[in-house]
């Protein structure tokens, strides 16, 4: 399955009502011959209606590259071709990769 | 003939290897390398002495009719309250009637092996038909030394009675001296500790003698005829060197269990002596022994209801239960070791109305619910008027206890923002196999672990600490477990 | 016997601060700033107000309790006044009580209205709610939070109904997206910029599988209406008065939490308060004959699972029918014109009133960017606790004698 990702502007806050979230990050992850790409981020529920949303790091993972910014969406920032990853094991491999690489509390499978 | 008629344990499911302690604080202690082997048992941040010596019952009380306690002793060095029967407040937990005589044995790690003496002596005059001794302990320690690498947590259970006797009690002797190894004074946190030399030398290695020497004088037996010989002691090289001295060879002495979960206080002597009984057959003679400010020797003989024994988890079941910190920084923030920053938002917290508390006790501190004598609708939290929409009926309830039901997991999440020491925070609704349902936070899990079906079973819990007032509350969590033919672990 | 309310309360006059962060004022500022417009609107003073209904939620941390914050801030004449709480169904609470109050012929002229002051705390979010539930919840309710049992709501439903993981985040996300368009043209809410879907799936989750677009988050406001009867309405020259048709409540009895039916993927009460209200406003075909709604999107579960209690989607099925834009503002039943919670945040006492607003606006044919062509009828649902344990009610308007 092909999916198409559209880049962050890395640094830029999304906000919504309850908090917000920035990507500072892409990298690409090496497994099973492939490579998997991850963005990097920061967010936090400061403004949500419970709890100490005092913030957290995590990483999605967009999914195994197939094709790196091939094209370019209407609001300027490029286009990747990526195909999702659902396999619980790869998941679970992937999970322990990224730990490897950066401190974070959540790995979310896009 | 009177003796143990049913053992039960609890070890809790963390363990820390002890090489990360080694590598987070071996720069500062490089001593404590000499101590680094296998891993310590520690609480889950919800638990305690009190908790874990719940647990250690209730997995006792399998296959007994607890209805025939009549006594109920907790032995610990590290009780929440000096004031407030604790023994009582298990008591409650294990929903037990008010004819039970309740007491805490504390201030020394033979407190388990006392109770244990002063317990059969209460069988054998005849006042008492079966007593239920627990002893548990959360020994507090400061970090990168050796003592936080020797000690673990743990708590164990011991039924005594005459029917049914899986190990038969033959006698014992006490010897008691005011020797101070160490000490922990009213209100401090932390023991304080003599020199190690001189705690082995005059200490264990001349009181251990002196009671277990007069327990086989007593008896009339040598150390040749004990099959296995149970006391703590962990000075490595002293343990077998008190042992031989009485007369044991290496093989007859029970391990300290340093490796798999280190020495858990006063509960010890009976976490060692069940490790035994767990492997022993009929007739075995087994020696169990109690360290602290003197010293008590008991001797049991093993009979052939060990072989009839309902399953339980005990210490074998608890020892092969484990997950590993993933840090030693963790365990420090679990120890309350390292000051961090719990935020605003945890700084709410009531004062806690024991009106309330001893009005609902048996629900809160028991689980027990309602059923409607009407029509049978198990229910929880225990009402007024039946919950069922074609019944109604109004206070036609009888007791109905929740604690050791199946359930499972109806609906569940994991809670980033709830203010919690180990986010993300679990909970959901679990609902019972023979009825009702509750809402529960979870524990001993992590997301993963947990799915809408999953099988669940409870445990009692710590749930807040007013540290204004010092009251420490209690209440009972759901743990998922895997589903396994034939055998309960947990996930 | 009783004939329900459709009908016998006119709206006269409605008035919205607007929402936000609103360090610059307090529960008093915010509640003038309501009504203010709302006396001009109703072309009223405020010696013809007869009868007052507060209504905030949290009143510790906000206005302080009993009626006298709104007697004391709008100098009414000492007249009778009341506070009401139902939780997040507060707001609709006090215009009930004034809809009651005229359609009973005991006064001529009322008003209700909601306000929650929720910065002044210290922390982002609403104070802890197990602290303040009594001393016996205390001793064992669980460490929950709004997102989190929200959360199991959308786990069960996922569960019950098999969709696939990616498939319920894309609907949620769907549900955000279209109140975020509609947010951005509303000078009033908190919150006003659109957002994609893929950004809105990109977010951390909160509180598995709810992510950070799927919540909605605090926020200060005031609302407020003035209600009267269709014959003082008339009376006072008023054309083409909004009035209202239903308006219902129905709150959980324990059989959720307690018994052993319920499948924890429904809200019991907006099922049964719902049906009761299209009865009340003699609505056969609600997907039909509702042109608009405001529900209560606490969280984007929520508002999903409430399109099937009001029987707006089949069961099982709401989650197709978001993401075929059945909800959009251009769709069959558009939800959350005016932004919704997502864009206006949740100040409690006021959202009910609020979202009655909105519904008034599109009726009169005021609501600018967001005008919906022809408009007939605007339900407004508001939802109070949490799916196992709940109080939900809904409301219907339209135009008198339509």
């Amino acid at each position: 399955m092909t999916k198409e990702y559209v880049h962050f502007e890395l640094g830029a806050e999304v906000r919504s009502i309850g908090g917000y979230y920035t990507i500072d990050k892409e990298a690409l992850v090496p497994h099973n011959g492939r490579e998997a790409l991850v963005a990097f981020g920061y967010g936090a529920a400061d403004t949500s209606c419970c709890g100490a949303g005092t913030g957290c790091r995590f990483a999605n993972v967009v999914g195994y590259l197939l094709a790196w910014k091939t094209g370019e969406a209407p609001n300027g920032l490029p286009i990747s071709q990526v195909e999702p990853i659902r396999d619980e094991c790869v998941q679970s491999a992937i999970r322990k990769l990224i730990a490897s690489i950066e401190p974070h509390c959540q790995v979310n499978f896009l | 003939m009177i003796g143990i008629t049913h053992y039960g344990g609890y070890i809790p499911k963390l363990r820390l290897d002890r090489m990360q302690i080694c590598q987070a604080m071996g720069w500062f202690a490089p001593a404590i390398m000499a101590v680094a082997q296998g891993e310590r048992s520690v609480c889950n941040w919800d638990e305690d002495a009190l908790s874990m010596a719940v647990e250690a019952s209730r997995d006792c009380l399998k296959g007994a009719n607890k209805a025939n306690v009549d006594a109920l002793y907790l032995c610990s060095t590290t009780l929440p309250y000096a004031d407030r029967q604790n023994a009582g407040i298990v008591k409650t937990a294990l929903n037990m009637g008010d004819t039970v005589l309740t007491a805490d044995f504390t201030s020394a790690l033979k407190a388990g092996t006392t109770a244990l003496t002063a317990a059969f002596d209460a069988l054998a005059g005849g006042q008492k038909k079966n007593i239920l001794v627990t002893a548990s302990d959360k020994r507090e320690t400061k970090g990168a030394y050796f003592y936080e690498s020797w000690f673990g947590d743990g708590a164990a259970s011991l039924m005594l009675g005459s029917e049914n006797v899986i190990a038969e009690y033959k006698g014992s002797y006490s010897v008691s001296h005011d020797f101070p190894d160490h000490f922990r004074g009213t209100g401090f946190k932390y023991d304080y500790m003599w020199e190690e030399r001189w705690v082995r030398d005059e200490g264990y290695s001349k009181i251990v003698p002196q009671a277990v020497g007069g327990l086989l004088n007593k008896l009339g037996m040598k150390m040749a005829d004990v099959t296995k010989f149970a006391f703590p002691c962990f000075f490595k090289a002293e343990h077998l060197k008190i042992a031989r001295t009485l007369g044991a060879a290496p093989d007859q002495v029970v391990d300290n269990m340093h490796e798999v979960c280190g020495e858990t206080g006063a509960a010890h002597p009976f976490v060692m002596f069940i490790s035994a009984l767990e492997q022993a057959k009929p007739h075995d003679k087994i020696l169990m022994a109690g360290f602290g400010q003197g010293c008590d020797a008991l001797l049991f003989e093993v009979t052939d209801n060990i072989t009839r024994l309902s399953p339980r988890k005990g210490v074998k079941g608890c020892l092969a239960d484990r997950r590993q910190f993933p840090s030693y920084e963790k365990y420090c923030k679990f120890r309350d070791l390292i000051k961090v920053e719990m935020g605003i938002r945890a700084e709410s917290g009531a004062r806690t109305a024991m009106t309330t508390l001893w009005r609902k006790r048996k629900m809160i501190t028991g689980l027990v619910g309602a059923r409607c004598k009407k029509c049978g609708t198990p229910q929880w939290p225990p009402p007024q008027i039946c919950v069922n929409p074609s019944c109604g009926s109004v206070r036609q309830f009888e007791d109905y206890e929740f604690a050791d039901r199946k359930g499972r997991v109806l609906t569940w999440t994991a809670d980033m923002l709830a203010v919690s020491w180990e986010p993300p925070t679990v909970y959901g609704i679990v609902q019972f196999d023979e009825g009702g349902r509750m809402l529960l936070d979870f524990t001993d899990c992590e997301q993963q672990d947990v799915k809408v079906g999953q099988p669940v079973r409870l445990s009692f819990r710590q749930r807040y600490f007013d540290k204004d007032r010092g009251y420490q509350g209690y209440f009972w969590k759901a743990i998922p477990v895997r589903e396994e033919a034939g055998k309960e672990a947990s996930a | 016997m009783a004939t329900g309310i459709k009908d016998k309360v006119a709206i006269i006059g409605m008035g919205c601060s607007r929402f936000g962060e609103r360090w610059d004022v307090g529960p008093e500022e915010l509640m003038v700033e309501a009504y203010e417009e709302c006396l001009q609107d109703a072309g009223l003073e405020t010696k013809d107000i007869q009868a007052a209904w507060l209504g905030t939620c949290i009143d510790e941390i906000n206005s302080g309790k009993s009626a006298l914050p709104l007697t004391l801030a709008l100098r009414l004449p000492q007249i009778p006044a009341t506070r009401t709480e139902n939780f997040c169904a507060t707001g609709t609470e006090a215009f009930r009580g004034a809809a009651y109050a005229v359609a009973s012929g005991a006064y001529d002229i009322c008003l209700a209205l909601g306000v929650e002051k929720l910065k002044d705390t210290g922390y982002g979010g609403l104070p802890d709610l197990n602290a303040n539930a009594g001393p016996l919840n205390w001793l064992w309710f669980p460490n929950l939070t709004a997102p989190g049992s929200f959360a199991m709501l959308a786990q069960a439903y996922a569960a019950k109904y098999k969709v696939p993981d990616d498939e319920l985040k894309s609907a949620m996300a769907h549900v955000s997206a279209k109140s975020h368009a509609n947010g951005a043209r509303n000078p009033k809410a908190h919150l006003r910029a659109a957002v994609s879907v893929d950004r809105i799936m990109a977010a951390p989750i909160i509180a598995h599988p709810l992510g950070l677009f799927d919540c909605c988050g605090v926020s200060d406001g005031a609302a407020c209406a003035i209600v009267t009867t269709p014959e003082i309405a008339k009376g006072l020259k008023k054309k083409d008065f909004v009035s209202v048709k239903a308006l219902q409540l129905a709150l959980s009895n324990g059989e959720e939490l307690q018994y052993n039916s319920w499948d924890g993927t429904s809200f019991v009460t907006t099922s049964k308060c719902g049906e009761a209200a299209y009865k009340e406003a003699g609505i056969k075909n609600p997907r039909k004959e509702i042109s608009m709604m405001e529900v209560h999107d606490c969280f984007s579960i929520t508002e999903l699972v409430t399109m099937e209690d009001l029987h707006i989607s089949e069961r099982g099925k709401a989650y197709k029918d978001v993401v075929a834009g059945v909800f959009n503002i251009d769709g069959e039943v558009p939800c959350q014109v005016d932004g919704g919670l997502k864009c206006f945040g949740h100040p409690i006492g006021a959202s009910g009133l609020r979202m009655l607003y909105e519904m008034y606006l599109q009726l009169h044919g005021r609501a600018g960017d967001r005008q919906l062509k022809d408009p007939k009828i605007g339900l407004t649902h508001n939802l109070g606790g949490f799916p196992f344990m709940n109080i939900s009610c809904v409301a219907i308007v339209g135009k008198y004698g339509v």
